[in-house]
């Protein structure tokens, strides 16, 4: 449920979770992955491995 | 009844000039001799309308002569030309018809009331789909509104939200709705009513067993309960988020349906909490809980709550 928080990421730096801490991790964690997706440089060959979105 | 037939023959003579009265007995399902008598009672009543006998004759109103029989007060004229936005009937194929309808309605107001029915429609507009809808994935309801308008059960293939395969049910429809521009069958499967959105419904067969609805239960009934169930899903999470002032509004538009508590803007304080993103640029903003009573949070964070609430019902 708490990944019910990710539609704020669409917003970019512009909000900031302050708590609880549970959701600013799972935030940071996608955005993490989300680095991972695109600093690559095979398009399309990141996703490999990535588990379901919850 | 006398009166329902009386207010019959005048609307069928303000569309014609002239009807055989052997014509509009046969329509009525009378004889000849009471439409002259109901002619008669017209005339006493003070209608302009006369019988010419003969071979060419026929019953006809005075020309020019209209009544508001349609008894239709300017307002509600208004009303039913704002209300009927084109699009959310062209999935029912009723545009076309829905044009001619108020046609009609404008042709039989009193000539006072015309002007105020057209300005409706020239100055109101309500669009029914969302913002960036985009192109609306044709639906094809034909099968859906023979089920639903013959009271027959339906054979569905359907895929849910997400899935990549489709299902087979058979349903008992209570109806259509469209919400928000989007269509929807409401029917009983396995015992409930439920939501199955028309655009993810790959083929519709009718089937000639009567559906079987739950007694009493009528469309309004199972869609109230329905979107009961999507609004009311219990609160999630709640979180404390801060916004920068310029996206506050785009926030809330856009996630704001999810959010159970509303956002308020708080008078910016003289100076910032210490820390990141201090500026003007930041709304002052805090939250109230569902209880009204507000939060003591810091001045400069709102409250948002995300809730499990899927983005589109149906699924």
């Amino acid at each position: 449920m708490v990944g019910a928080a990710r539609q704020l990421l669409q917003f970019g730096t512009d909000v900031e979770v302050l708590d609880p801490p549970e959701v600013r991790a799972v935030l940071a964690e996608t955005a993490a992955r989300i680095t991972d997706l695109y600093s690559g440089d095979d398009p399309g060959d990141s996703l490999a491995g990535e588990p379901e979105p919850r | 009844m006398k009166s329902d037939r009386l207010l019959s023959i005048l609307l069928v003579l303000q569309t014609r000039t002239r009807v055989p009265a052997a014509e509009l007995a046969e329509r009525l399902e009378v004889s000849v001799r009471t439409i002259y008598r109901d002619v008669e009672s017209l005339s006493a009543a003070g209608v302009p309308v006369y019988a010419e006998r003969g071979r060419h004759g026929g019953i006809s109103l005075l020309p020019g002569y209209r009544t508001d029989v349609t008894g239709l007060t300017s307002h509600e004229a208004r009303a039913l030309f704002a209300l009927t936005a084109p699009g959310s009937h062209s999935a029912l194929g009723l545009d076309g018809a829905l044009r001619s309808a108020l046609r009609k309605v404008m042709v039989a107001l009193p000539a006072p009331h015309r002007p105020t029915a057209e300005l409706a429609s020239r100055r109101i507009l309500i669009d029914p789909d969302r913002w960036m809808s985009g192109p609306r994935p044709t639906v094809d309801l034909n099968a859906l509104e023979t089920a639903v308008f013959t009271d027959r059960r339906v054979r569905l293939r359907y895929r849910h939200s997400g899935a990549t395969r489709s299902h087979t049910y058979t349903v008992d429809p209570y109806g259509l709705v469209a919400e928000a521009g989007t269509w929807y069958l409401v029917a009983e499967r396995g015992g409930t009513p439920r939501l199955f959105r028309a655009d993810r419904i790959a083929t519709a067969t009718v089937a000639d067993a009567p559906a079987r609805r739950r007694p009493g239960v009528e469309l309004a009934d199972a869609w109230e309960s329905l979107r009961r169930e999507v609004e009311e899903r219990p609160v999630a999470v709640r979180v404390r988020a801060r916004v920068r002032r310029s996206r506050l509004d785009m926030l809330v538009r856009i996630v704001g349906s999810l959010l159970a508590t509303r956002v308020e803007v708080l008078p910016e304080p003289d100076s910032g909490p210490p820390g990141r993103g201090r500026g003007a640029d930041w709304p002052m903003t805090r939250s109230r809980t569902r209880a009204g009573t507000p939060r003591r949070t810091p001045p400069w964070a709102p409250t948002q709550s995300g809730p499990a609430r899927r983005p589109g019902p149906g699924g």
